[in-house]
């Protein structure tokens, strides 16, 4: 099944390939009905997930070039719901460009179905190798996505992205190399590796590997260089996608590969780490304060943002890891939004500049309406998702340390203002161009792709343990072999 | 006997070609060459279940011979695709055109089934004879000029091998390859095995024997410089794995291990900035190189990451030149400028074949790199992996240079091309099997593992 939702979309790309790019239509339609479906089919794996077992399920294991390298696929609860929170954004990112592609729509359509196959198989991939080749041919649809549908400066932004990406990856690239050597059998699968026994010293250069992969792809500061301008000149869903799915395959790398495989190499760099954390939210948030780009700052928050689900994921407190990951899914949901609604405005102003909006709640009340919301979810009002992860990683990252925990705190009350002080330039005040008055509200279309996302932030902030239940025994496992690598080496083979 | 026939296959094709060619029957001149190398590609696979040494020692059809010169055939199977229009279009009518590439490609087996120096050294020979020829058949100023700098650098390399193989029998008495006189290390066979590595780097374009190739590459008709960035390069690598065993010697070792350093920083740091599509191939290759070298450090070992890297690069190469031979010879970069718009399937293979070359998964570039750097990691070179990864990282930007020009920078369309479908189908067989060795590899990894 899980096989089944990863390549769907990849075999309707192949599909594509022979159908005349004038059926733009079908492109559209086609491509919206098949994210649908994938995500409908991810939502049976929800109900018929057991979150009693925190090992991977619905596993299938086939032997592909051999040599260890074999294809094994499966989720956790933690895999599980980025899967989701990945098939729930699709069809939303297919609708939001419906109008908004207006050229060459067979190439894009193929390549957000490419990219969701990839982004899908990086969180299902149970085996090291497996898991890298999704995360490396992820890069090809959004280079392609960005260098072609992208804004003006879009190819120094897309070649930026990849280099970036790659540079990280390649070196993780040789840590593979190492581990798969190394490992008896060859094996690389992740239940495998957390049993492996490495020299702390060897484990410190992998987890500089893989963890500055996986730093670039968070993005935590100093690393993040790529991230607005690739937000900035992607077109719409190209944005969603990045914000929404692509950031959190960082986390989830640090946590599923880095920090569980070795241990002893994410304690020598524990404190290096938070710190770049804490960085990330404050310096994104101060970032986010000069920008003029309504885009870019939504850029910059993303840097703040995943900078508290960061912090979450490496304090290594239950609740904190816990509130990290939910923090992820929050981010994706409200992040994602907010492109889509800054999309929308773009789409009637054509600019994005700050300055030039404004008053736009008049003509645009509706939308206006959204946007509020969104945004208190992003800056975490009780009652709304965003509350619920920022308060657990709070808690937690109190319990851990009480300075930690004031700095953080500091980039979330920033948050606050930066992106009220956003709504009200943008939709508040006096009309600035008299032609605005004029603009369209939300079609029925956007309106359908906001509603859901809506409802989901408010279950999400009322009844978390809907969420949180489905994932919390995988994250507690997780968190085990963390802190203690033995306990894996007991468990070891269960998640057959 | 036996043994021969693959090649005496090519050769009396060659032959026939030629007499068709004096009655000016081109057709039947070109059908000829195709079914030499059907005929020969037969017999190789007839060959398979007789593996041994023929005539004395001279000829050693093994494993990694046989599957070379399958490879080989194969190749130059695709690269008479690529000529098919192109000859005709740029004004190359003459026959020999073909029987040049069936000659070569004889040169080249016979260069990768030996493990006798003086009959590899021949083989090298005819490669390299006919290679001068065909590198000059477009008669303009840059052919003439890269027919001439290859032969006359070619002579030079030759050289080198002739003075190796000298010093070789002089300690040796014999000019067969024996893996006991190799390790002995005395001043005399170090040398030998220096001249002699020197003479099949410079086929295999290893800085600092390199010099030769962006310009050959430039000048000669594209067609033929796919032939040479991978026809030519199996044969050199299969020789020099080979002689490998020279390598024991730390001092040899040594020198290949800076070659590669070398090699992999120059070909990757200069074709940064190149701006003919040609040339940027030429330094591809030249890395490339750098990277396949690798694997002789490997000894033994390596044959078969060797083998599996050259089948793939062979593919991504022979590709990437069907899509330069169908656009004549607009060779500019910036002739490639919305190529998307104006020739999709040409855009989408080439940007495949660069995708793959730069070593993205899930195609065969990503793979061969896989095995490589893993193998040489786990011999110890954890430092030069690094090194070839980060090299390969400058790849994958001018790589991707091409593909940015192709779909993403708007502006004047400057080309007008016709396709022809034969270059079309090397397309397209090669997208094939790039996508097959990168994604089901499975068979062909375990055939290699297992007997070479």
């Amino acid at each position: 099944m899980i096989s089944a939702i990863v390549f769907v979309p990849l075999f309707v790309a192949i599909l594509y390939v022979f159908i005349p790019g004038e059926n733009k239509k079908f492109f559209k339609i086609g491509s919206l009905s098949t994210t649908i479906l994938v995500f409908l089919a991810s939502l049976w794996l929800f109900v018929k997930f057991n979150p009693a077992n925190p090992l991977p399920q619905f596993v299938e294991l086939k032997k592909w070039i051999g040599f260890g390298l074999n294809y094994r696929v499966g989720a956790d609860g933690i895999s599980l719901m980025l899967l989701i929170l990945t098939t729930f954004l699709m069809p939303l990112a297919v609708a939001s460009s419906w109008n908004y592609i207006k050229e060459r729509e067979k190439e894009y359509y193929i390549m957000l179905l490419l990219l969701e196959t990839g982004m899908l198989g990086v969180f299902v991939a149970q085996n090291l190798f497996l898991f890298y080749i999704f995360w490396e041919a992820m890069l090809i649809p959004m280079y392609f996505l960005i260098g072609i549908w992208g804004g003006e400066k879009r190819v120094y932004a897309t070649v930026k992205f990849v280099l970036y990406t790659m540079l990280g990856s390649l070196l993780m690239l040789v840590g593979i190399f190492y581990l798969w050597k190394i490992s008896p059998e060859h094996s690389l699968y992740f239940y495998d590796l957390y049993s492996l026994e490495i020299s702390p010293s060897v484990q410190i250069l992998l987890f500089a590997a893989f963890g500055l992969a996986f730093a670039i792809k968070v993005p935590l500061f100093p690393f993040h260089t790529w991230l607005p301008d690739a937000h900035t000149e992607a077109p719409t869903a190209g944005s969603v996608l990045l914000a929404g799915v692509l950031l959190k395959m960082g986390g989830y790398g640090f946590l599923r590969l880095a920090m569980p495989i070795f241990p002893e190499g994410f304690r020598a760099f524990f404190p290096y780490l938070i710190v770049l954390a804490v960085i990330s939210i404050i310096y994104g948030a101060a970032m986010a304060f000069v920008q003029k780009d309504a885009k870019r700052l939504v850029a910059y928050s993303s840097v703040s943002h995943l900078g508290v689900v960061m912090l979450g994921i490496f304090i290594l407190t239950l609740k904190a890891y816990t509130g990290g990951i939910y923090q992820m899914l929050n981010h994706g949901l409200s992040t994602g939004a907010l492109f889509l609604l800054v999309g929308m405005i773009y789409e009637r102003t054509h600019t994005r500049e700050m300055e030039k909006l404004g008053g736009l709640a008049r003509p645009l009340p509706v939308l206006a309406g959204f946007l509020i919301i969104t945004v208190l979810s992003s800056i975490g009002l009780p009652g709304l998702n965003g509350f619920i992860g920022e308060f657990l990683v709070f808690i937690g990252t109190f319990e851990a340390s009480k300075t930690v925990a004031a700095f953080a705190a500091l980039g979330i009350i920033l948050s606050a203002v930066y992106l009220l002080w956003m709504y009200q330039r943008v939709m508040q005040g006096k009309v600035k161009n008299a032609d605005y008055m004029k603009l369209p509200d939300m079609n029925l279309r956007e309106i359908l792709i906001m509603v859901p996302i809506v409802i989901l932030y408010l279950w999400m902030g009322l009844y978390p343990k809907f969420f949180i239940s489905k994932f919390e025994k995988s994250a507690k496992f997780m968190l085990e072999i963390t802190n203690k690598p033995q306990i894996a080496r007991v468990i070891q083979g269960g998640g057959k | 006997m036996t043994g021969l026939i693959p090649l005496l296959m090519l050769v009396v094709f060659a032959i026939i070609s030629l007499i068709f060619d004096l009655f000016s029957l081109r057709k039947w001149a070109k059908l000829s060459g195709y079914t030499g190398l059907v005929a020969s590609a037969i017999f190789i696979f007839l060959l398979w279940d007789k593996r041994a040494v023929y005539l004395n020692g001279l000829l050693n059809l093994d494993a990694k011979g046989i599957y070379a010169s399958l490879l080989i055939v194969v190749f130059t199977f695709m690269v008479f695709l690529l000529s098919d229009g192109y000859d005709v279009r740029i004004g190359i009518l003459e026959g020999e055109f073909y029987v040049l590439f069936l000659l070569a490609a004889a040169g080249a087996i016979v260069m990768v089934t030996s493990e006798h120096l003086l009959v590899i050294f021949t083989g090298m020979e005819i490669l390299s004879i006919a290679s001068y020829a065909l590198a000059g058949l477009r008669r303009d100023e840059l052919s003439n000029e890269a027919s001439v700098k290859y032969a006359i650098l070619g002579v030079v390399s030759s050289v080198f091998f002739v003075l190796g193989m000298a010093l070789y029998f002089s300690q040796a008495g014999s000019l067969a390859i024996d893996s006991k006189v190799i390790a002995n290390p005395s001043p005399v066979l170090i040398s030998a095995g220096v001249m002699l590595f020197a003479g099949l780097m410079f086929k295999a374009s290893l800085v600092p024997f390199h010099i030769w190739t962006p310009d050959v590459y430039q000048g000669s008709p594209s067609p033929v410089a796919g032939f040479f960035s991978v026809v030519t390069k199996i044969g050199a690598f299969i020789a020099l794995l080979r002689i490998s065993g020279f390598l024991v010697n730390p001092a040899l070792r040594a020198m290949i291990i800076g070659s590669i350093v070398l090699t992999v920083i120059y070909g990757n740091f200069v074709a940064l900035k190149q701006t003919d599509i040609k040339r940027l191939m030429a330094y591809s290759s030249i890395s490339h190189a750098g990277y396949m070298a690798m694997a002789l450090l490997l000894g033994e070992m390596g044959g078969w990451v060797l083998l599996f890297y050259l089948t793939v690069y062979g593919f991504m190469n022979i590709g990437a030149f069907s899509v330069i031979s169908s656009l004549m010879e607009n060779n500019s970069i910036d002739d490639y400028r919305e190529l998307s718009k104006t020739s999709s399937p040409l855009a989408a293979g080439m940007a495949f074949f660069m995708i793959s070359l730069a070593g993205f998964p899930p195609t065969g570039g990503f793979l061969a790199k896989f095995f490589l750097f893993s193998e040489v990691g786990s011999a110890g070179y954890w430092w030069l992996v690094v090194l070839a990864v980060f090299t390969s990282l400058l790849s994958v930007y001018y790589y991707l240079r091409v593909v940015v020009y192709m779909y993403m920078k708007k502006g004047e369309v400057k080309t007008k091309f016709a396709y022809y479908s034969a270059a079309l189908l090397a397309m397209f067989a090669s997208v094939l099997f790039v996508l097959e060795l990168g994604i089901f590899p499975r068979t062909l990894i375990y055939f290699l593992r297992i007997f070479v």
